[in-house]
């Protein structure tokens, strides 16, 4: 079902928007309800501390959650699709960073089911990206062939 | 910029913006929330802004490696302690903590803990550690008892001591 703001997407397009919001509603439930424990995994990047460690720990899940739920719904879709992306992107560099710096800390991402950081977790990250930004290619294609057509 | 361009950022913003609202609203009205300034039990410096944190937000940052502070005698950290933890014993002299402090890396987050809930010495480390420029520290207030009788890993001379 097609929304006001939602693009039209073929079955490809719905399966990999499932699979991405998906993946972001699982990641964001546990961290919005105990913002305490993700808190202490960023606190565990050792990267930023304090203050802007718990600006994040409160407001990045409902970032995830919303992100996801639109996606999955086709509610403003592209600019969801850019939150993801973006997300993805810091992500990727963010896992990047520690695992070159030999820090030894739990993920964060699903909670306490993310286990510790790994270079599986920066592949997972960089799949989850190219999906995110194939969607959107493929959206502002189609896009640009209707306004043409 | 086009209009498509500027819609999509509109929007973006708005989602941000409407986590940013969800997020505070979850924290404010729901348990589980974060604490942005905490008091010290039963201890008279109400203007610390340490985050106290529970035996298990303790252990959870014990296996993420962050290293642990004893502020505690050097008598009672030999008898035993939390694994890898580094002993300041808060009651020192200054130079020595002073000396102590200067190896740490003041943008490391670092857990102090003493004895018990009662026992005033993680408080005072941490004063004394903010003030040398500590950005992110955080007191395990049940203190070593409450780790130890937590069944939480010990190193030391002796596997139960005296208070």
């Amino acid at each position: 079902m097609a929304g006001r703001h939602t693009p039209e997407r073929d079955k490809f397009q719905l399966l990999l928007s499932l699979i991405i919001g998906g993946i972001f509603i699982y990641a964001a439930s546990p961290k919005i309800l105990a913002p305490d424990a993700f808190y202490l995994d960023i606190i565990g990047y050792n990267l930023v501390g304090g203050f802007l460690a718990k600006v994040i720990a409160l407001w990045l899940p409902w970032v995830e959650l919303l992100a996801g739920i639109g996606v999955i719904l086709g509610v403003w879709y592209l600019p969801n699709l850019r939150i993801l992306q973006w997300l993805l992107s810091v992500f990727v560099v963010l896992l990047f960073i520690t695992l070159l710096r030999g820090i030894t800390t739990d993920c964060g991402c699903f909670g306490s089911a993310g286990g510790r950081v790994t270079w599986w977790h920066v592949f997972g990250d960089l799949v989850l990206l190219l999906m995110t930004t194939f969607l959107i290619s493929w959206t502002r294609y189609a896009g640009e062939r209707r306004t043409q057509d | 910029m086009r209009v498509t361009t500027r819609k999509t950022l509109t929007r973006i913003l708005v989602i941000l913006g409407l986590a940013a609202v969800l997020g505070v609203g979850r924290n404010v009205l729901f348990p589980g929330g974060l604490t942005w300034q905490t008091a010290p039990r039963e201890m008279g410096a109400a203007d610390t802004l340490a985050l106290e944190i529970t035996l298990e937000q303790a252990y959870r940052l014990y296996r993420q490696d962050i290293p642990f502070i004893d502020a505690r005698i050097e008598e009672r950290f030999t008898a035993g302690h939390i694994p890898e933890a580094i002993n300041i014993p808060a009651a020192g002299n200054f130079q020595q903590k002073m000396m102590a402090a200067t190896e740490l890396d003041t943008a490391q987050t670092y857990v102090l803990y003493c004895n018990d809930e009662h026992c005033p010495l993680a408080h005072e480390l941490y004063e004394f550690l903010r003030v040398s420029g500590f950005e992110s520290l955080h007191i395990m207030f049940e203190g070593f008892d409450g780790w130890e009788q937590a069944g939480y890993p010990v190193s030391g001379e002796e596997v139960t001591r005296g208070g």
